[in-house]
């Protein structure tokens, strides 16, 4: 699918990222990430970065079965949108992705303080140990999912 | 891996921050969403709203397990939660309790109107882990609820009238659990109203004031017998709301009591009402109230629950301990005879409402009682009364339980104290009290 400008912006900016996927019995998994990034290597890609250790299953269940759907919703808005793809595939983190971890952990911060968190909150939430890597998947299908009648729309 | 059980992180189920659910088709394809409100039912079982038909929905009802994940607003915690579905309920108490908590999250998130719930999804919990090296906040310290409800409890037990009773809650409601803002409200003869009875921590008494069963959330609380419980202000539950739609299209004698200033915050940010039962008989319903937001959860609620079970079995205790006691009454302090202009007295006998001077005073089962009261002082000069003479008068048409009466007694001691001072209602002994007039009074029937 394609990814325009207005909405790679959107997925790269300060809004919360949710992880699932799922094991063979069809048992779903769940994951926070800590920022996300598009790359165009031919067709648009996500790579959406999460701690292997606070990961757990998320990370087998990606492995053998390549599955995963990628939730961004802006806390204060509520603008949700769901992206979802079956090539999905563990990679080490590039040089520059710790920064944009970082960049990513104060957009977040930024984006939730006037609900009442902390920076301090944010930093806890996403404090991790350096086991970071990246889940690169290339998204085949998207959905509107803004709480409302629309909800459930597909993306073109 | 931790585990760790569902009741020890259910402060995390309070919607401050959304929880997020993880589902699966039966074709393989996950599903990831963002949930209003997952709530704590028991120790095995949680309930999502049910707001609308989406893929969540779908999935479970094709693949009925489901992966939640919840944070500790205090710590930044994170937890797994594997659930599995099991039913829909669209009635009941935790749709209700439900209900009323997403009204408020949904108007603290400009979301009024969109949020709606449908029905409660119940989900058996068959693990909680917490998120494996993550780092948490240290946890703020709280007070001991369950020393403060000890505390409570031994206090109350020890009085002997229900009047006695109701104000060492509210006052042992603001000493031991700090809470300044309180109502009591007992179920009327009719089974449909609620009305106030007892209150502190507001500038108006607002002794009277009625509610009926299913409006705002004491209405609901009483209707559903069910704790209510909302952690975000939001205007559809309000007291005055309540209060004011419980008496559109009602009788005359109920505008003029809806026209008496309610008590009530007027933007609560926390509400909690515990339903007050004995041996399965609503006997009122217990609120308190806070202006800031997430003031009670679900621990305070616990307290709050067992504190109206106490209160209610205290009453019920009263009510069967017997009446009126052995002692002699109190001796009558030299009272003076009752001097100056006579008081114009007016009843109306459709609806029991009384006017002094023009002036409404109060109406209903109440009004019948000071009626009587008046008529005996004045026809026969008698102005020390017990409640078992009163409730076995069949022109009041009062039902056999004495609670009912005592209530009516203080409603009507109290809004005379407000609105009538120159009549007092005062207590001589358990089951007994004197009827003081300190102008002469002039009776006056009316249609």
């Amino acid at each position: 699918m394609q990814l325009n400008d207005e909405l790679c912006e959107f997925l790269m900016g300060g809004v919360s990222i949710m992880l699932a996927s799922r094991n063979a019995q069809l048992i779903p998994s769940i994951a926070r990430a800590k920022g996300c990034r598009v790359v165009h290597d031919g067709a648009a890609k996500l790579r959406l970065f999460v701690s292997t250790a606070q990961a757990g299953e998320l990370i087998d269940d990606v492995r053998a079965s390549g599955m995963i759907s990628a939730t961004f919703s802006v806390p204060t808005t509520h603008r949700t949108m769901q992206l979802k793809g079956s090539d999905a595939r563990i990679t080490p983190l590039r040089p520059d992705e710790r920064a944009a971890m970082e960049t990513y952990v104060e957009r977040f911060a930024a984006e939730i303080r006037p609900l009442g968190f902390s920076e301090e909150f944010t930093r806890a939430f996403f404090a991790s140990s350096g086991d970071e890597i990246a889940i690169e998947v290339t998204p085949s299908e998207g959905f509107q999912q803004t709480p409302g009648p629309s909800a459930g729309a597909r993306l073109a | 891996m931790t585990r760790v059980t569902l009741d020890a992180i259910r402060h995390c189920l309070d919607g401050q921050i959304p929880g997020v659910i993880a589902t699966c088709s039966r074709t393989g394809v996950p599903n990831g969403s963002y949930v209003s409100q997952v709530h704590y039912v028991d120790p095995l079982h949680v309930a999502l709203s049910f707001q609308f038909f989406n893929k969540t929905r779908e999935n479970v009802l094709e693949n009925p397990v489901a992966t939640i994940m919840v944070v500790d607003p205090d710590t930044a915690a994170r937890y797994r939660v594997q659930a599995h579905y099991l039913r829909t309920e669209v009635a009941g108490p935790v749709f209700e309790n439900m209900k009323a908590k997403l009204a408020g999250i949904a108007s603290q998130t400009g979301m009024s109107g969109v949020f709606k719930l449908r029905g409660a999804d119940i989900y058996r919990v068959t693990s909680v882990t917490a998120v494996a090296n993550q780092t948490e906040l240290p946890t703020p310290p709280r007070r001991s609820l369950l020393a403060a409800v000890r505390a409570l409890a031994h206090s109350i037990q020890q009085s002997s009238e229900l009047d006695e009773l109701l104000n060492r809650t509210l006052a042992e409601l603001e000493a031991q659990l700090g809470v300044r803002h309180a109502m009591i409200h007992w179920l009327d003869e009719s089974g449909e109203r609620l009305y106030l009875i007892a209150s502190r921590g507001y500038s108006q008494s607002g002794v009277g004031s009625e509610i009926q069963l299913g409006q705002g959330v004491i209405g609901v609380a009483a209707s559903a017998r069910t704790s209510i419980r909302i952690t975000h202000t939001t205007s559809e539950y309000t007291y005055s709301r309540a209060a004011r739609e419980s008496v559109r299209d009602t009788q005359l004698a109920d505008r003029l009591e809806a026209e008496l200033p309610a008590p009530g915050l007027s933007a609560p940010g926390s509400q909690l009402a515990a339903p007050i039962v004995a041996r399965d008989r609503l006997l009122g319903v217990l609120y308190v109230e806070d202006a800031a937001d997430s003031q009670f959860g679900y621990d305070e609620e616990d307290a709050l629950v067992t504190i109206a079970q106490h209160l209610g079995l205290a009453a019920y205790m009263l009510e069967h301990s017997g009446e009126p006691d052995a002692r002699k009454p109190h001796r009558a302090p030299r009272s003076s005879e009752p001097s100056g202009r006579a008081m114009a007295i007016r009843h109306y006998r459709a609806d029991d409402t009384i006017f002094v001077d023009d002036a409404y005073l109060i109406k209903g089962v109440a009004g019948a009682i000071l009626w009587k009261l008046l008529h005996t002082l004045v026809a026969e000069g008698r102005s020390e009364f017990t409640n078992r003479e009163l409730r076995l008068d069949p022109t009041l048409g009062l039902p056999d339980l004495s609670s009912n009466l005592e209530a009516r007694l203080i409603l009507l001691k109290r809004r005379l104290a407000e609105r009538c001072p120159e009549l007092a209602i005062e207590s001589t002994g358990r089951g007994r009290f004197r009827l003081r007039a300190a102008r002469p009074v002039k009776l006056l029937d009316a249609d």
